[in-house]
């Protein structure tokens, strides 16, 4: 394999587990907790928001010596928004009872933490190739967390997978698993896991990734140095 | 910031805003004919439930429509109707019933969904509608569900009101009656008496012999008999009265009584349970002497009011110290179609002496919200009423329908024997 092959791989699977947005990095809670009641509406919601994500980091990229700093953000915004409008009108066209079940979710796509987060501290610095790539791996990562997650709360806590009633697990079932605080319990859970497999493998958990994956980070007023406390130096990323 | 990089920042965002503009504008030429069709799939989603084919739906304003029917939709492709409709089962009186049926132009059954149903028990919620594809205004073949009568009935008569909505509109042409329909049909023409307060016949199917009797009835309330002859091929439906007199009635709903081709087959008719009626007439007479006060001296004598086929099941004359007085017991059905005997006195002029029950009044079942009744004074209102002054107020008690309307068909049956008995219609 090439060298060049090898780092292509690695910017796609890092998404998935090293980075993986939800587990790793924690972004796109919102998304991930309201949506993962049903494996339908979690793939369903994993799938748009890939989508999103690897158009925006196509376009941003091709346009990151064109976009001047200083309106980077409106013009990212307005991008993904574009590409967010796109995918739920052709999901309210063909797969109409999708759309309904996601609902409110599926707009909000627009200021999802990974696709803004991603644009900002990827496709914006990286060529289109590497950005498709990171854009796919980043969506692969949270439609996985997502299937994982809501087949995980559909079988344990309705007793169904995908609608499709399992025998046994219909009668006796954790409701709870379903509602808001089970949704906490099992995210809870799988970040756990995925820390434990990390630290099995010796790649240290990403404590910084909350704040400064951030793509307000570089504007935040409390940008602070975790181990003096105090504020860090204007614009400077760790 | 420069004055260049301003104007660099302005172009490349409005530029940006105009390529998605133009982006989202294409998308949506391609994606707005298709959302706008879902969108009017979902409205009108149990139209096509019931109506698969239709290419679209839009209302027909029609006027005169009967009260359950509450809209009426056509297929803009013309393939038929979508009446929506909405009733009430009369079990407890409180639940409704949402129907949607389709009608085709040819005037059949092409779907139908029960869409609302609160009853705790289910006449197959599913099934039965299903009983009715295919069927035109006739409902031939259609059945109740023994044991939800009442939710059946009020299902069965929507759906007939949908048809009566479309034909009187001329929307779709009238279905052909089948023997079966026009004979259940004639059952409470002949013998009135028998109907419940939904109007059907609560009647229980006896064995009876004879030349011309392909069926007979027993009214389950007293009241008469019904039969179904057969003249020669020709059927009849006949109805004889707890006093004997007899009226048939050929499929066409012509009345027969006096054509002498069916005398024979009538009079087998009446010949056949005239023992029966006699023996029901006597146990009336201890009732009468029970609630008619009049002394030991009294007589009671059993006469017979002509072309009474109603609830009145007895009817006697009291005579007393010189004064003449009638006695007359209905029975009628109460809630669950359970039979009630009324007792009236009526002085020689026709007022209400007294009105009295044999048994309760209102059953103890018959709702689930209570009621309050002071009984005696109920029934103290009806004392001095005559068939002039007779309104259906004084029956009405508040939380039990079925019992004030049952009240009111008994008081309105006697009236109409006391005036079969003084028009000289009596022996």
């Amino acid at each position: 394999m090439s060298k060049t092959n090898k780092s292509s791989l690695s910017i796609l699977l890092r998404g998935i587990i090293a980075e993986n947005p939800v587990l790793v990095l924690v972004l796109g809670t919102c998304p991930t907790l309201a949506q993962t009641g049903s494996v339908i509406s979690a793939v369903g919601m994993g799938i748009a928001a890939m989508l999103v994500l690897v158009c925006s980091n196509v376009v941003i990229s091709l346009l990151r010596r064109v976009i001047p700093d200083t309106v980077r953000i409106p013009c990212y915004i307005v991008v993904i928004a574009g590409f967010v409008s796109v995918v739920q009108m052709l999901m309210n066209a063909y797969l109409p009872d999708l759309y309904d079940m996601l609902g409110v979710y599926l707009a909000l796509i627009v200021v999802n933490c990974i696709i803004l987060g991603r644009a900002e501290m990827f496709a914006s610095k990286n060529p289109v190739g590497a950005s498709a790539l990171d854009g796919l791996g980043m969506g692969l990562g949270f439609l996985l967390t997502l299937f994982v997650m809501g087949t995980i709360r559909e079988v344990f806590g309705a007793g169904t997978f995908a609608g499709i009633k399992i025998p046994f697990l219909i009668d006796y079932n954790f409701p709870i698993l379903k509602s808001p605080p089970g949704g906490f319990f099992v995210f809870g859970c799988m970040i756990a896991v995925v820390n434990a497999i990390l630290k099995k493998r010796g790649k240290p958990v990403r404590e910084e990734a909350g704040c400064e994956g951030c793509p307000s980070f570089e504007a935040c007023e409390r940008k602070f140095d975790k181990s003096a406390d105090t504020p860090l130096e204007e614009g400077k990323n760790q | 910031m420069k004055k260049n990089e301003a104007i660099k920042s302005v172009i490349v965002l409005t530029v940006i805003c105009a390529v998605v503009g133009l982006m989202l504008a294409g998308v949506n030429e391609l994606t707005a004919p298709i959302i706008a069709e879902n969108q009017s799939k979902g409205e009108f989603d149990s139209f096509y439930k019931v109506m698969p084919d239709a290419e679209g739906f839009e209302e027909v304003p029609l006027t005169g429509l009967p009260e359950t029917v509450k809209a009426v939709y056509k297929d803009t492709g013309g393939k038929g109707y979508v009446v929506l409709l909405s009733t009430r089962s009369q079990y407890t009186g409180t639940s409704d019933m949402g129907i949607t049926v389709g009608i085709g132009t040819d005037g059949k059954i092409v779907g139908i969904t029960l869409t609302s149903y609160t009853e705790s028990k289910d006449f197959g919620r599913e099934e039965y509608p299903q009983t009715y594809i295919g069927k035109d205004s006739a409902l031939s073949g259609v059945d109740l569900v023994g044991g939800v009568t009442y939710s059946s009935t009020a299902f069965r008569n929507a759906v007939s009101d949908a048809f009566v909505a479309l034909i009187s509109n001329g929307l779709v042409a009238e279905g052909q009656k089948s023997d079966e329909q026009l004979i259940d049909e004639l059952k409470t023409v002949a013998l009135p008496g028998c109907a419940n307060n939904l109007g059907n016949a609560i009647l229980t199917q006896i064995e009876v012999s004879g030349s011309y009797i392909k069926e007979a009835y027993e009214a389950n309330n007293g009241c008469g008999y019904v039969y179904v002859l057969d003249v020669g091929g020709t059927p009849l439906v006949c109805g004889v009265g707890a006093f004997g007199d007899a009226v048939c009635y050929a499929l066409d709903g012509t009345d027969v009584t006096n054509d002498a081709a069916y005398a024979d087959a009538i009079n087998e008719a009446v010949a056949a349970n005239a023992k029966k009626s006699d023996a029901a007439a006597d146990a009336n007479i201890k009732l009468i002497s029970r609630y008619a006060d009049a002394g030991d001296d009294a007589t009671i004598t059993a006469i017979s009011p002509k072309g009474i086929f109603n609830t009145v099941t007895g009817a006697f004359e009291i005579t007393a110290d010189g004064i003449k007085s009638y006695g007359f017991v209905s029975v009628v059905f109460g809630y669950r179609n359970q039979p009630m005997k009324m007792v009236y006195i009526l002085d020689e002029n026709g007022a209400i002496v007294a009105f009295r029950n044999a048994g309760e009044l209102i059953l103890d079942s018959e709702y689930y919200n209570g009621y309050t009744l002071d009984e005696s004074a109920y029934k103290a209102g009806f004392e001095g009423l005559t068939a002039e002054t007779f309104d259906e107020s004084v029956t009405l008690i508040s939380g039990a329908t079925i019992t004030s309307d049952a009240v009111a068909t008994a008081t309105r049956d006697v009236f109409a024997a006391f005036e079969a008995l003084v028009t000289g219609e009596g022996e």
